[in-house]
């Protein structure tokens, strides 16, 4: 069984710096991706004696 | 098992339109370094305001940006991550960027040094791409 993820999206922009030093302009098209992130999550540990197992 | 999701046009432009609705009035498109995240984006290496209404509707599943105003005192880094944000700095959607159609090599990331201007125009953002 393979991950299922979630829906792609996209998006695009030009993005255009001019140099302070120079001002030169320099101009990009670019391409954004949404992240990923894991969220983490802590499980306790059990204490002596204790099971993290579900009781039958 | 993998699963594929087919959405309507019309449902792509409401998913769109739902998202950007989040960045409310005077939102604005910051670009970060790597690292950070979308509760936490990190440092801004320039700021740039967008117009009061950020996005036009959405059509075929994708949204334009209205007028974008530049930052034209950046304050610098190597920029990775995109995110719009709320006038109150809250980000409501981050992506990864790279170049796509230049020919300049950006192996090492875009290099924004302290003071430089950014500007942006033609962003358009996707919230579904089927």
């Amino acid at each position: 069984m393979s991950d299922i993820k979630g829906p792609p999206a996209d998006m695009t922009f030009t993005i255009t710096v001019t140099r302070k030093d120079t001002g030169k302009q320099e101009t990009y098209q670019m391409e954004g991706f949404l992240v990923d992130e894991t969220i983490e999550a802590t499980i306790p540990t059990p204490h002596e004696g204790e099971s993290q197992c579900p009781q039958q | 098992m993998s699963a594929t999701v087919t959405h309507s046009t019309d449902a792509r432009s409401a998913a769109t339109d739902a998202v950007l609705s989040l960045i409310g009035a005077s939102g604005k498109l910051v670009f970060n370094p790597t690292g950070g995240s979308v509760a936490s984006p990190g440092t801004a290496i320039a700021t740039l305001p967008f117009s009061a209404t950020a996005f036009a509707p959405a059509a075929n599943g994708t949204a334009t940006a209205n007028a974008i105003t530049s930052d034209t005192n950046a304050v610098g880094g190597t920029v990775a991550f995109a995110t719009f944000q709320t006038s109150g700095g809250a980000a409501k959607v981050r992506c990864a960027v790279a170049a796509s159609g230049s020919d300049i090599n950006m192996s090492n990331g875009l290099v924004v040094a302290a003071g430089d201007a950014v500007s942006c125009s033609a962003l358009t953002y996707t919230a579904l791409s089927q």
